[in-house]
């Protein structure tokens, strides 16, 4: 169980998540919490966190999800040279707990790694893809209404 | 109705310099400049727009865009998704464009964090909508074939009354 008052990050790795039409002040979209095609959305517990702690699970993050994706797309034959980075940690998308459960959904804990955790109670999935998408995103746009951005570039 | 996406601005459409001196021609002379100047500003709108749109669906377009194992975005879907966004000008304002984690495009109309609807395209006849007018909430689904949902510009008409 995730405490009520508690912050949780959901850690942005593409640009796609954020709308720049205001260059100066990016502003998050509501994808950026949605789990489709899965039920469930990696969040990592920051309270108490400064922000280079902040900053330094990021790029962690984005070094880590970077290697995997190098590995996958090798694997497919594709070529990677070395100097190539297809992911980059952008910033933070932060809500409080109670955020998440006044609209509907819940935060548990998912370690490892530590202070992972996963938002959670999305709709069941019901097989139709746009459907099932439909139910998401109204919940992805009331957590994003309550979520607040922060910038934390690698 | 064919819509235009981008706007290239060519010389005075093709008028020669006119030496007219007259009252008449002085006000033609200033309609003119101000048409192209309203051209001008509904290019700078779109254009941003539109060139957003290419770019999601280029950084989208492979396995694994966003870091957390997305599905990519079809050729099929930017096809889709780009017809749409062509039946919305002139209708509503210009959306932003983003992409799903489930490899569909979508567009987003934002007044406010509790004002905004969004559409999601992908390469069924159904499109999947969302949307927030305060403590109000919609979504479902909606079939396009390539015109405009009446239904979507119902929910649209509530962010901008017409």
């Amino acid at each position: 169980m995730v405490a009520d008052g508690e912050t949780v990050s959901r850690y942005i790795l593409s640009a796609r998540w954020l709308d720049k039409s205001d260059p100066k002040k990016p502003r998050l979209r509501p994808e950026t919490f949605m789990a489709h095609p899965d039920v469930e959305t990696s969040v990592f517990r920051v309270g108490g966190w400064d922000k280079n702690k902040l900053r330094a699970t990021g790029v962690e993050l984005a070094n880590e999800r970077e290697c995997k994706h190098r590995v996958q797309e090798l694997a497919k034959g594709r070529p990677y040279p070395d100097g190539k980075r297809s992911i980059l940690l952008h910033g933070a998308a932060l809500i409080l707990t109670p955020d998440v459960r006044t609209a509907g959904l819940n935060v548990e804990p998912a370690e490892p790694p530590p202070r992972h955790a996963v938002i959670r109670g999305w709709p069941p999935l019901v097989g139709n893809r746009k459907r099932d998408e439909a139910a998401q995103l109204v919940y992805a746009l009331k957590l994003v209404a309550k979520a607040e951005f922060r910038a934390c570039s690698l | 109705m064919t819509t235009t996406l981008k706007y290239f601005p060519t010389s005075p459409l093709n008028f020669l310099p006119s030496f007219a001196l007259s009252d008449e021609a002085n006000d033609v002379r200033d309609s003119v400049a101000g048409v192209y100047a309203n051209l001008a500003n509904a290019e700078s709108l779109n254009a941003r727009n539109v060139r957003e749109f290419h770019n999601t669906y280029l950084d989208a377009r492979e396995d694994d865009w966003d870091g957390y194992q997305a599905k990519p975005v079809s050729v099929e879907t930017f096809k889709r998704a780009k017809t749409f966004l062509e039946e919305c000008f002139g209708r509503f304002p210009v959306p932003s464009s983003g992409a799903t984690p489930g490899g569909a495009l979508s567009f987003e109309w934002y007044l406010a964090p509790t004002k905004r609807f969004i559409v999601s395209i992908s390469e069924e006849d159904e499109l999947a909508y969302a949307g927030l007018f305060g403590s109000a909430t919609v979504h479902g689904t909606e079939v396009f074939r390539g015109e405009f949902p009446q239904a979507l510009a119902q929910h649209l008409s509530r962010l901008y009354p017409i």
